[in-house]
């Protein structure tokens, strides 16, 4: 990262910016994190001796914004930025990893500790997002449906809530999904429906029924998957539910993922002008290997069915800001606007890409980006430093202590250390087949009263938990994390983690 | 007490691995690592994408799938990235210039998932 001091020029960039209809070689000025003047009067925007950034060469846009991504949770990443300002994305929404019972773990955790900023998409489900597994179709795992909560935690936290998750998937027929357009309705965020993948779930009719709840302003996401319930009937002629709604004013969303974008069915799609108006990567750590990889790297895919530059740069920066109200802040270089900006190349050549079934095509441009600002802070990129093994790949350290144990603090190991006899006369064990978020629940109580009688913050108390399990930072809902490790091994490892404090007493 | 067999269809000279093998009525698919060869269900238990293409890391103690990328111990075949998820994992040895291998140790995998292992 270099700073930029507060006033640069930007010179000689492609600026690609649908928001002000512009597309073609203009400057930018830049002063105090802001975007102060674009075009010819951008040089006399800056006092004397202010830098100027060369960029000739390349296409400058507005910071992309991806609002479907995976930071917290058990889909989610050790350095969130990884997937963000480090590859050219400058916002994103964090899809459904959080639910209301532990939007406070998410807030302590992400709210501010990214330079990429990190919106909330929380799913309806109190836990949020349980696993790799998807058993969010068992009715149990909405629980109690805490209304009053979700109206409390908005009040506390303006802002920073975009969308409510749900998912199109269960056996209990449409109430899910009612329930969640008029939970969205009463917290003011639009819908945001998962269609699409169902992992080992039976379809229900109900998938279909999320295009009909959707009103004006609503998303839809994982547009097009090829699993069952897709949005081509038989004789892949896309369905009328889904054009009512699209004339409706329902935004479709991408939502690429590890599951949910076909190649085929994308093109049958495209052939009836069935086309995005958002596109998002779904990020996660069982696609960030491939075939998503980068939002970057699936954007080629739609220039390659037939999207022009400008349609596509519009689908990650202006329409996803306006679509979640953030249209002040995200997605247009328009003077006074944040410099939130990405620098990007197209490349030509031949490049293969993949659907998320292993189908793949050759297209011939690809997305490069080159560079990042964010506020107006220059921060180089690297699309591979996301792909490191302690980045994604979230393993409890069953046969040793973290080396981030040793970097606790004497508070921390004191909230461990009153953190084991409070779990002490807890019983549990972890099963897919039934998972018991009732004590996951009761699990993060636990957690939550120790830091509380400790007089720690929840996030130093957060951090001490992962830092006894887990080799890398991930931010795990901390009920589910217990869950998930066997009794006696997680009494045992606060005791030993905890011993030093005691020693040092 | 493990019982070997021989293992058809694969030869530790010339195939290429990881490779199918036949173990009494059963396909296995076998890894050569740098710990020896071990042997796994031809299909990942995530969403049944053949395993041939998974990868071999953390020092050839794991794979990973290639299409949703769960990881699997080779050692009791226990999910790393994905808890609660089991790979069936099975001994496999060479003897005189042949593979043998052999079923499930049925008492350990037991004994790794916390399940009750029945009397003899
Ligand atoms: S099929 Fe192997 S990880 Fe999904």
């Amino acid at each position: 990262m270099i700073g930029i001091g507060s006033a640069t020029v930007l010179k000689g960039g492609h600026l690609v910016d649908p928001s002000q209809g512009i597309d073609r070689v203009a400057d930018i000025a830049v002063v105090g994190g802001r975007v102060a003047a674009v075009g010819p009067e951008a040089a006399a925007s800056v006092p004397e001796g202010a830098e100027t950034i060369d960029l000739s060469g390349h296409y400058v846009s507005p910071g992309w914004f991806d609002i479907h991504i995976h930071a917290y949770g058990t889909l989610g990443f050790a350095d969130p930025d990884s997937i963000g300002i480090r590859q050219g994305v400058t916002s994103y929404v964090d899809a459904g990893g959080p639910g209301i019972g532990v939007m406070d773990e998410f807030a302590a955790l992400l709210g501010g500790h990214t330079v990429t900023d990190l919106y909330a998409g929380p799913y309806i489900r109190p836990m949020g997002i349980i696993g790799a597994q998807f058993i969010e179709g068992d009715i149990r795992s909405l629980m109690n449906f805490p209304v009053t909560q979700w109206v409390d935690f908005m009040a506390d936290h303006p802002g920073l809530v975009r969308y409510l998750k749900v998912a199109a998937l269960g056996s209990y027929g449409t109430g899910p999904l009612k329930m969640g357009k008029g939970l969205a309705e009463i917290i003011g965020v639009p819908l945001y429906g998962h269609i699409g993948e169902y992992q080992h779930q039976p379809v229900d009719p109900c998938v279909y029924e999320i295009f009909n709840i959707s009103q004006p302003g609503d998303i839809i996401t994982h547009l097009y998957h090829a699993n069952d319930g897709p949005v081509l009937d038989e004789d892949s002629r896309v369905l009328p539910v889904v054009r009512d709604a699209e004339r409706r004013g329902v935004l479709f969303d991408v939502g690429f993922g590890a599951f949910n974008f076909g190649w085929d069915l994308a093109e049958k799609c495209f052939a009836q002008d069935l086309r995005p108006h958002i596109i998002s990567s779904d990020l996660q750590q069982f696609n960030v290997l491939g075939p998503v990889k980068s939002l970057a790297n699936i954007l080629g895919i739609f220039l390659h069915l037939g999207m022009s530059l400008d349609e596509v740069i519009d689908t990650i920066t202006h329409i996803p800001a306006k679509a979640l109200g953030l249209e002040d802040r995200i997605g247009s270089l328009a003077p006074g606007m944040p410099a939130d900006i990405t620098v990007f190349d197209v490349e030509e050549g031949e490049f293969e890409a993949f659907d998320t079934y292993a189908v793949s095509r050759r297209i011939g441009r690809r997305f490069a980006p080159v560079l990042a600002f964010k506020h107006g802070v220059r921060y180089e990129i690297d699309m591979e430093l996301c792909q490191d093994e302690r980045n994604w790949m979230m393993q409890i350290a069953e046969d040793h202590i973290p080396e981030a144990a040793a970097r606790l603090s004497g508070r921390q190991r004191e909230f461990l250390g009153a953190l084991r006899p409070a779990l002490e006369p807890h019983r549990w064990t972890y099963s897919l087949d039934d998972m018991d978020l009732a004590t996951a629940t009761a699990l993060q109580g636990v957690v939550h009263a120790a830091a509380r009688r400790t007089g720690i913050p929840l996030r130093d108390a957060l951090m001490a938990l992962y830092g006894a399990f887990l080799d890398s930072p991930f931010t795990i809902q901390s009920g589910l994390l217990l869950l998930q490790i066997d009794r006696d091994l997680a009494l045992d490892r606060l005791e030993a983690v905890a011993r030093d404090c005691r020693a040092a007493a | 007490m493990t019982e070997w067999q021989i293992l058809e269809g694969i030869d530790p000279a010339t195939s290429e691995f990881p490779a199918e093998a036949t173990l009494g009525c059963e396909t296995i698919l076998v890894f050569r690592t740098a710990n020896g060869y071990r042997g796994t269900e031809p299909l990942c238990p995530h969403q049944k994408v053949p395993l041939k293409t998974a990868v071999l890391m953390s020092g050839d103690t794991m794979i990973r799938c290639s299409r949703h990328h769960f990881i699997f111990r080779l050692d009791g075949g226990a999910g790393v990235n994905c808890t609660g998820m089991r790979l069936t994992t099975y001994p496999v040895r060479e003897v005189d210039g042949r593979l043998e291998g052999a079923l499930p140790d049925i008492e350990d995998q037991a004994r790794q998932t916390g399940a009750v292992v029945p009397a003899p």
